[in-house]
């Protein structure tokens, strides 16, 4: 027999049919150790309350849509465990900082407009018939970009980061640590037209430092040092310099 | 594309209040407050140096009040936190640091930056103050070009 306990999830509701303004609503929730707070949502959704509206996909921290607020602290509610926030209560609120759209949805067109922004694809030299095979990539060439790569849109550093709160024109830490990623790509010649991106008053400079984005991330990406070392190469790119150092 | 209704939920003013880490921010950012008066008070006291023998003793006895040591006691509590958090926030804003192709770890940086720096502190206190062991005391006279400050 699994030890089953009840702990009491308040979760923000808001209809965009019928709601002026969000509230919150409770829900005791029977749970076992092994159940996540999206676990948690789903017993509400199955059992107490069907207009709960979430979301979620993988449920193993790899399509990043379940993040929310989970006690005021961005969290992938996949990977937060209802056994550690005993005995509650749990406050689950839509991620901070983004539009509303229903519930604990948030709407995410702001976000992939700066993301398409960015270019985030190899911009390559030339067309490479497929039948020349793979690029090949040295393990230190791969070392340089993969930590940036690892980004899986969960948008937690924008809940995390409150200059994307105050100017939500930010291109914002995780669509510059893309930028970044493609630019460390060897295969990447796309520096100069992510530049742009990169340069303008609401890309890299907007970035005062707080640094939490980077403590929120759950895949280690650390979009504050992506950010920060855009700085240097920002300066460098208007001082004509950053072509000259090999940049591309 | 149809238009989808969303409530915007407001940023209050005492955002920074909710999360320790913003909190640490924001004293981060005051500090430069406390550094731009302390630097006054100093420059004040130059001044005074220019001045008469009596400015400089007043501005020292100024130094003295109770107001002005616990305004140096604040602005010296400041000062290490900026110093700390400077140090944390450093290998997050300077291009990545390798040693022999490996990436030198976040806390190898603070710890050595943290340490450089309060071994300099000390090293220029212990100076000012006289503290230096006779023998490095000597040796940092013979680094002061002859004619130099004495
Ligand atoms: S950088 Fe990290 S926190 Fe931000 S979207 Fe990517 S994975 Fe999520
Ligand atoms: S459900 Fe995919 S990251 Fe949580």
């Amino acid at each position: 027999m699994t030890d089953t306990r009840t702990i009491r999830i308040e979760a923000l509701r808001f209809n965009p049919e019928t709601d002026s303004a969000p509230r919150l609503q409770r829900y005791d929730v029977p749970f076992t150790p092994d159940m996540s707070v999206l676990q948690g949502l789903q017993y509400i959704k199955d059992h107490l309350d069907g207009s709960l509206t979430f979301r979620w996909s993988c449920r193993m921290a790899v399509c990043g849509s379940c993040g929310m607020m989970i006690n005021g602290r961005p969290h992938l509610s996949c990977e937060t465990f209802l056994r550690d926030l005993y005995p509650g209560p749990v406050r689950v609120e839509p991620l901070d900082h983004f539009p509303v759209q229903r519930d604990l949805a948030i709407d995410q067109a702001g976000f992939l407009d700066k993301l398409a922004a960015i270019k985030p694809y190899i911009v390559s030299a030339k067309d490479k018939p497929l039948s020349e095979g793979p690029s090949r990539q040295t393990p230190a060439q791969l070392d340089a970009y993969y930590q940036y790569s690892q980004c899986i849109n969960c948008l937690l550093c924008y809940a995390a980061c409150p200059q994307f709160g105050l100017n939500p024109d930010f291109i914002g830490p995780a669509a510059l640590s893309l930028l970044h990623r493609y630019n460390l790509d060897s295969r990447d010649i796309g520096w100069s037209v992510r530049a742009d991106v990169a340069n303008a008053e609401v890309g890299v400079w907007e970035c005062t430092v707080v640094g939490y984005c980077s403590e929120v991330c759950p895949k280690g990406v650390d979009p504050m040092h992506a950010v920060n070392e855009n700085k240097v190469n920002s300066a460098l790119d208007y001082l004509g310099v950053k072509r000259l150092l090999g940049g591309r | 594309m149809t238009e989808v209704r969303t409530y915007r939920r407001p940023m209050p003013a005492d955002w920074w209040t909710r999360n320790p880490s913003y909190v640490v921010y924001m004293l981060r950012e005051a500090s430069a407050v406390f550094f731009f008066v302390y630097a006054l008070v100093l420059l004040w006291g130059l001044y005074t140096l220019t001045q008469s023998e009596a400015a400089y003793d007043g501005w020292r006895a100024l130094l003295a009040t109770p107001a002005m040591i616990a305004f140096h006691a604040v602005a010296a509590a400041f000062a290490l936190l900026h110093t700390v958090t400077w140090f944390m926030v450093l290998p997050k804003t300077a291009p990545t640091l390798r040693l022999g192709g490996r990436i030198v770890p976040v806390a190898a940086v603070v710890v050595v930056g943290v340490g450089a720096s309060a071994a300099i502190s000390l090293f220029v206190y212990a100076w000012v103050a006289g503290l230096l062991p006779p023998g490095l005391a000597e040796a940092v006279r013979n680094l002061v070009p002859p004619g130099g400050a004495s």
